[in-house]
């Protein structure tokens, strides 16, 4: 099987030299600085916020990394072949946003390599992180192989189609299990529920679509018209209302989640008027709201830098929500008394930026070395 | 900290890194060791495993109570501290502070050794140059300057101010026979009036015992507590807190407990009742409290005595024939209720503590009938000019329900069983001593001077001031011992003015505001490494005393401070030197001391000097005397049996000059006329306890109070980075104390909780961080002191707000006690 | 088997903060980071203010949500009943200070409350992220005590070093009895107004079960399920009013 050569028309070239200028300058300066003063270079503490930005751009990624496979499953496991337009960019994708993802959360973390082993060999199976970690690697290493084997033109072979299937039920798998480990927390109110990971797939699946445009038109440029056929009507017809459709379902659940937590009083939850007082929340909402009106409106729904910025803006959105959700969670402070007065302070520290700059820096260089490298705008033939 | 940066001697490195450790090497070849910094901070060695753990008897010094501890010290490093459970004031038990001691001795920035000045200007912001001396040197320094004065007759010019004095030889050494060999008035001068010298001079002029009391707290079920702040900072502290859980948690019938202070604390929070009131009003209240227990008859009639007829005759603003009353233990009951009782009733004192008239008459009425009954008081009552008689009133209020030397009531301290001394300082006085021209000089503080404060035991904040203005003459020489009131005393600035003009030695082991300002340091031991007895501080009447042993080699280069003393009075001409030789050493002392015990072995089976060692403390009980429903008895060895007859009670227990407890008081009678010359006050009002409002210093629009907290450790918790987050607890200072201000004011001036404030006074302005609170009222500010030093350490340089830079030296003119809580601030935004 | 347990009695604490200084003694705890705190709450307006502490250490679970996030178990339960870190095994992924209710989990790299960092001070090397000159003789990575190495979390231990070496069959460990005082917990030996009791849930004999029989003893957050081996005891008198424990009634098997 014969794959299509497509040169890509984007702004690649310079979204490769940012993107890994950006990725080597924010490792440096993370580096720099956890290597000089540690942990202690962060904002968070044991009095406050535990799990700072770092882990927010983790969460952000992880989710994202689940809807890009969601978003190239359609073809290869749920038969929409118009996504195979896509379907190599997305798992390529998917597996540069989890890698960038899991390098955050690795500089997060007080011991990353230990934890290759540590994990492992104690088998700790009723806790969510295990099994997060245990399907994100699965997930990881079918992804890898799911691309190889598009790579080398075997799109859905029954060998291939399996892998694509069992790789997206681990990405499935792997967020619902990261939605558990807050929604499990039920000393943490503001996170508290069984419908949590429900919430992460759905803002897997906004994300997902959000980025499958952003980088298809990356790749492409944005003038619609001078996109292969294939690839214009998945921008124009499937993939723009999957991202539509998403988006507004994600806006609805963003608003009824913000409405319950200034509906109620139960404890934890007060920390919802900290949040919608703040100004990151106000631009989720507004960028929503925008990329709606974009997306719903005919004239400009088809124009490539539209769909952009609608993409781009609810990508900032997610990210937002996800701060506040990880963040919020943690503000009520948990019985320290009089040593932390109302709720607790927090700022993320330029280390804790860096990080989370790595990790975004890392996952846009991976994107365009692979549309350099591996031809990421490839589909079958047929 | 630049200042204080000096080098030191290869010797005293090497000696320093014995004792922490291994030493970065680094050091050595920079040639920048410093006083200060470096060798404290170089690697200590890692702990062996299975060490071996030894326990040292010792006594704790973050307060006076003296508890018994036991230190823990395995291979060469002391870790923990815990109560010595064989000692009757610990019982196993510590405070907060009781557990800093390991910080204490490993304080980074302590000093390393003696060390002289070598830059001759002095102030604040001026580096001492400091230079590695021996003490050998530093011995002869001081003992040169000594007997230079004392041929030039002006011996008097030398002064030895110390602060915590725990009796006479619980420095390690009896220091008051230094003034009488040498032949200075100013050797010694305490710091009780800066202390808590209101509450013994309203006892002094009420029962004639110039002393704290002891208290038998067990057994009372009732406790009125004005002032003395019991779960944060009141002594003895650890076993108030010990008391505390028995009265509140395990006795039967539970005893109840009202507390009055002027913000919401610990005590307040977990006592029946809280009232808070305006500051320096709480003699208002117990003049209430008094009235509303005659007009009900709830006085104790065994002890107080009766109408003749039986017939309750107080009526509110009716005045009685004192003819018609049977005093029985008390003097001038009747002339007190028509001169002022009779008008203060609850309603009254409402308006002046602003309290409400309800809860003063409630409490009026459970203190009258619930015995035994104690009403007990300290610093937040009588650090006022009107603080003796606020004390006196309160006082007034044990007599009226029989409590004193009353089972569950309260009395005095007896004390130790004492061996002699090594020398006695009356064989050593030459013709200088007994007769030189220092006789006929008053003491520099003109305490006992009829131009300064006749009736006071001490005037240490004077001194200053006085020097400055050459009355009663300037001071040539000036050492200090655990006294720091360059930065503690009212009215600290004139004390730079006066050390910059004076020679001063400090013998702190810490990096102080004194040492700032010092010509020599000589720095003593801390605690955990010195020899030292100490005789209990008022507990429960019962002699007791406890030993310090070492439980470390010292450090560093440093010297008890005793053994410096022994050093320097050693080195002084005459007989003065031949006594200090014969005293030899702090350790010395102590074992002399023990002697005593061989005759009066404690009721632990201490009897010599191993076995108080060994226990760390001798104690004998009982207390010898009780007064049972108005009658006086006396142990006989088996129980409280021998009567007393009236002379005895005045020679042993109510040493008045009636040997009654006196409303009417014989000591302040005797001194009437100066009294009356020095305050303007009436002659026949000023020998009652009667209402007199507080001369409010600072001349702002809102008290000002600073009281202690449970984590002040004499001063050292400012530079403990451990301590200083425990701090100020209840308004959440968790990097420095915090001003508490009511919202109502916070409104006012818009100011927000969090922000830094400008607190100001008549005095100067200081700075703080504000917290907005419920927990004081909304005339007061409340900031604790301990913080806002300009030195002291890298962690309290600079931390927090000097409170005593903003509070006037005003004093009260009997006790000579300085009036902290009696300042008027305004506050604004910074 | 022993269950090691500590009860508070709200009726006698005083909020001294004893508990928290010598915690930080015996565990050389960083300043402001006390394996136990005394907790200040202000309720209500002047003259009729409240002012509230409640003292809390680590609640030592029966059903330790800390333990059951970590995804190392490095948090464990040892046989004694005591939540413990292997400090070999944390990750710091902090999970478990997300996870614990009662926040009594503390990361070793943090900023300094106290500045100049005495960490920076005392400084430390290999396995000890600091080295004060005080510190205790113990150390044992593998159950959490003694000093931290960087980027593990740490919490109390009930003073495992101490109560390991308890007397085996011991129903209360009461520093009172000098015998047995060197196995006590540095914040209930300390406890001047003896508000705190520690001993063995599973001894029927135990003086803590009797109390948290006759005061109505109360765990913090109950219906987390957590199930807190810390009793608080308030109000006194059996059967009296009292805060209930959960919303259910639950029977042992």
């Amino acid at each position: 099987m014969a794959t299509t050569q497509m040169q890509a028309q984007g702004p690649m070239g310079t979204l490769m030299l940012t993107s890994l200028g950006g990725f080597v300058v924010t490792l440096g300066v993370a580096l720099a600085m956890l290597m000089s003063g540690g942990h202690a270079s962060f904002n968070t503490s044991s009095d406050g916020v535990n799990w700072g930005l770092p882990v927010v751009a983790y969460v952000f990624l992880s989710m994202t990394s689940t809807g890009l496979a969601l978003v190239a499953a359609l073809a290869t496991t749920f038969g929409q072949k118009e996504y195979y337009a896509i379907t190599k960019r997305c798992t390529w994708l998917s597996i540069a946003t989890l890698v960038g993802g899991f390098t955050s959360l690795a500089l997060e973390m007080g011991h990353p390599f230990r934890m290759l082993w540590a994990i492992p060999m104690n088998m700790q199976i009723v806790s969510p992180l295990f099994w997060m970690g245990v399907f994100y690697l699965i997930a990881l290493v079918l992804l890898v192989l799911k691309f190889q084997k598009m790579n080398a033109g075997d799109w859905d072979s029954p060998g291939s189609r399996m892998i694509g299937n069992l790789s997206v039920v681990a990405e499935i798998l792997a967020l619902g299990m990261l939605g558990a480990a807050f929604g499990m927390m039920a000393m943490r109110p503001a996170w508290y529920g069984s419908t949590v990971p429900l919430s992460f797939l759905l803002g897997g699946v906004t994300a997902g679509a959000a980025f499958a445009v952003l980088a298809t038109h990356l790749a492409h440029g944005t003038d619609q018209d001078g996109m292969p056929e294939k690839v214009r009507s998945l921008l124009q017809g499937g993939l723009a209302k999957l991202f539509t459709g998403a988006t507004a379902l994600y806006l609805a659940y963003i608003g009824f989640h913000t409405l319950s937590g200034l509906w109620t009083n139960a404890d934890g939850l007060q920390v919802m008027d900290r949040i919608v007082a703040t100004p990151w929340f106000w631009v989720g909402i507004i960028g929503l709201v925008v990329a709606l009106f974009i997306m719903l409106s005919p004239a400009q729904r088809s124009n490539g830098a539209m769909q952009s910025v609608a993409s781009l803006l609810v990508l900032v959105a997610v990210f937002a929500g996800r701060y506040d959700y990880i963040i919020g969670g943690q503000l009520v402070p948990m019985f320290k008394g009089t040593w932390v007065q109302g709720l607790v302070d927090y700022a993320p520290s330029l280390t804790e930026w860096m990080v989370t700059g790595v990790g975004i820096f890392l996952t846009l260089a991976l994107f365009a070395l692979g549309e350099r490298a591996l031809n990421l705008g490839a589909s079958p033939k047929k | 900290m630049k200042i204080l940066d000096a080098k030191i001697s290869r010797r005293r490195f090497l000696q320093a890194t014995g004792a922490t450790g291994a030493a970065g090497a680094a050091g050595i070849g920079a040639g920048k060791l410093a006083g200060f910094n470096a060798l404290s901070e170089a690697k200590a060695a890692a702990p062996a495993s299975a060490g071996n753990t030894v326990v040292t008897k010792s006594i704790c010094a973050q307060c006076p109570a003296r508890c018994g501890i036991d230190v823990y010290t395995t291979d060469g490093r002391v870790h923990a501290i815990y109560g010595n459970d064989g000692h009757p004031i610990a019982n196993g038990k510590l405070c907060p502070k009781g557990h800093l001691g390991t910080y204490i001795l490993y304080d980074p920035d302590r000093f390393k050794g003696p060390m002289k000045r070598t830059n001759s200007a002095k102030g604040r912001d001026q580096d001492p140059k400091f230079v590695p001396i021996s003490w050998d040197e530093a011995f002869k320094t001081v003992a040169d300057r000594l007997n230079a004065l004392r041929d030039k007759g002006e011996s008097h010019r030398f002064a030895l101010l110390f602060g915590r004095g725990w009796g006479a030889s619980d420095v390690g050494v009896n220091i008051v026979p230094f003034g009488g060999l040498y032949g200075s008035p100013n050797v010694p001068i305490g710091h009780s009036s800066m202390c808590s010298d209101g509450s013994v001079l309203a006892k002094q002029c009420t029962d004639g015992n110039a002393s704290y009391s002891s208290y038998d707290y067990r057994n009372a079920n009732y406790l009125l507590i004005f002032g003395a702040n019991f779960l944060e900072s009141f002594r003895p502290y650890n076993n108030n807190l010990q008391v505390w859980g028995h009265i509140r948690g395990e006795k039967s019938p539970k005893t109840r407990v009202t507390y009055v202070d002027v913000h919401m604390n610990q005590t307040a929070a977990a006592s029946d009742r809280a009232l808070l009131l305006k500051p320096g009003t709480d003699g208002a209240l117990a003049l209430a409290i008094a009235h509303v227990m005659l007009t009900e008859g709830l006085w104790d009639r065994n002890f107080v005595g009766d109408f003749k007829d039986g017939v309750n005759q107080f009526k509110s603003g009716q005045s009685l024939d004192p003819a018609s009353f049977n005093e029985k233990w008390v003097k001038g009951l009747i002339e007190w209720w028509n001169i002022e009782l009779k008008d203060r009733t609850p309603k009254w004192a409402a308006g002046v503590t602003t309290l409400n008239e309800r809860d003063i008459l409630a409490t009026a009425r459970e203190f009258g009938t619930t015995r035994p009954a104690i009403a007990l008081f300290e610093r937040g009552a009588h650090t006022h000019s009107n603080g003796v008689l606020n004390g006196m009133a309160i006082h007034s209020l044990n007599a009226l329900v029989g409590s004193l030397f009353a089972e569950g009531g309260l009395a005095y301290q007896m004390g130790p069983a004492y061996g002699a001394p090594p020398a006695k300082d009356g064989d050593y006085q030459d013709d200088y001593a007994k007769n030189g021209p220092w006789k006929s000089q008053p003491r520099i503080d003109l305490k006992g001077h009829p131009d300064g404060y006749l009736m006071a035991k001490n005037m240490m904040q004077e001194i200053a001031k006085n020097h400055l203005a050459g009355k009663p003459y300037k001071l040539d020489t000036v050492m200090f011992y655990m006294t720091n009131p360059v930065f503690s005393s009212p009215g600290a600035k004139d004390w730079e003015e006066f050390l910059k003009q004076v020679f001063v030695i400090d013998t702190s082991p810490f990096p102080g505001e004194t040492a700032v300002m010092a010509d020599l340091v000589l720095p003593d031991n801390t605690y955990l490494e010195r020899w030292q007895d100490a005789p209990t501080y008022p507990f429960q009447g019962w002699p007791l005393a406890q030993i310090r042993v070492p439980a470390i080699k010292p450090l560093y280069d440093t010297k008890t401070f005793a053994d410096v003393l022994i050093g320097i009075g050693g080195r002084i001409k005459g007989p003065t030197g031949e006594y200090y030789k014969k005293l030899e050493s702090a350790e010395n002392i102590v074992r002399h001391l023990a002697k005593g015990f061989e005759a009066n072995p404690g009721d632990n089976g201490v009897k010599d000097f191993d076995s108080w060692v060994k226990a760390g403390v001798w104690y004998k009980k009982p207390y010898h005397w009780r007064q049972v429903r108005g009658e006086f008895f006396e142990w006989d060895g088996k129980g409280w049996n021998k009567k007393m007859t009236e002379a005895e009670v005045k020679d042993k227990l109510l040493k008045t000059p009636s040997g009654k407890f006196e409303f009417k008081s014989g000591y302040l009678e005797k001194n009437a006329d100066w009294v009356a010359s020095k305050t303007g006050r009436d002659k026949a009002k000023l020998v009652f306890p009667y209402w007199e409002e507080p001369k409010y210093t600072g001349g702002g629009d809102l008290h000002f109070v600073t009281p202690k907290t449970s984590m002040h450790a004499e001063g050292r918790s400012a530079n403990i980075p451990n301590a200083i987050p425990l701090q100020h607890p209840t308004a959440g200072g968790r990097k420095q104390a915090l001003a508490e201000i009511h919202p109502s004011v916070a409104k006012a001036k818009g100011i927000r909780d969090g922000d830094r404030i400008r607190i100001k006074s008549a005095l100067g302005e200081i700075y703080a961080v504000a917290r907005v609170t419920e927990l004081t009222r909304p005339d007061t500010v409340v900031l604790p002191f301990e913080f806002g030093h300009w030195a002291w350490g890298r962690w309290a340089k600079d931390r927090g707000s000097h409170v005593d830079a903003v509070i006037a030296n005003q004093s009260d003119r009997i006790s000579g006690m300085a009036s902290y809580y009696t300042g008027k601030v305004s506050v604004e935004k910074a | 088997m022993t269950k090691w347990a500590m009860v508070i009695d709200l009726d006698k604490c005083t909020g001294c903060q004893a508990c928290s200084t010598a915690c930080q003694m015996e565990n050389n705890r960083l300043p402001g980071e006390n394996y136990q705190d005394v907790l200040y709450y202000t309720e209500g307006t002047f003259p009729n203010t409240q002012l509230k502490w409640f003292p809390r250490p680590c609640m030592q679970c029966e059903e330790p949500s800390c333990m059951h996030v970590c995804p190392t178990k490095a948090t464990f339960k040892s046989e004694d009943g005591v939540v413990l870190i292997d400090w070999n095994k944390c990750i710091g992924c902090k999970y478990c200070m997300i996870a614990c209710p009662y926040g009594v989990r503390f990361y070793t790299d943090e900023k300094a409350l106290i500045e100049p960092n005495i960490k920076q001070v005392f400084k430390g090397s290999g396995d000890l992220s600091w080295n004060p000159p005080y510190k205790g003789p113990q150390q044992d990575a593998t159950r959490g005590v003694g000093i931290q190495p960087n980027g593990v979390v740490s919490k109390c231990t009930f003073c495992y070093h101490k109560i390991s070496m308890a007397p085996k069959g011991v129903a209360d460990l009461d520093e009172s009895i000098p015998e047995l005082k060197e196995f006590v917990p540095a914040c209930v030996r300390t406890c001047a107004p003896k508000a705190r009791y520690f001993g063995d849930l599973d001894n029927p004999n135990s003086y803590v079960n009797k109390l948290i029989q006759d005061k109505s003893g109360v765990r913090l957050l109950d219906h987390t399920g957590n199930k807190p081996q810390v009793y608080y005891l308030s109000g006194g008198g059996a059967g009296g009013s009292t805060v209930p424990s959960g919303r259910q009634t639950v029977n042992k098997a």
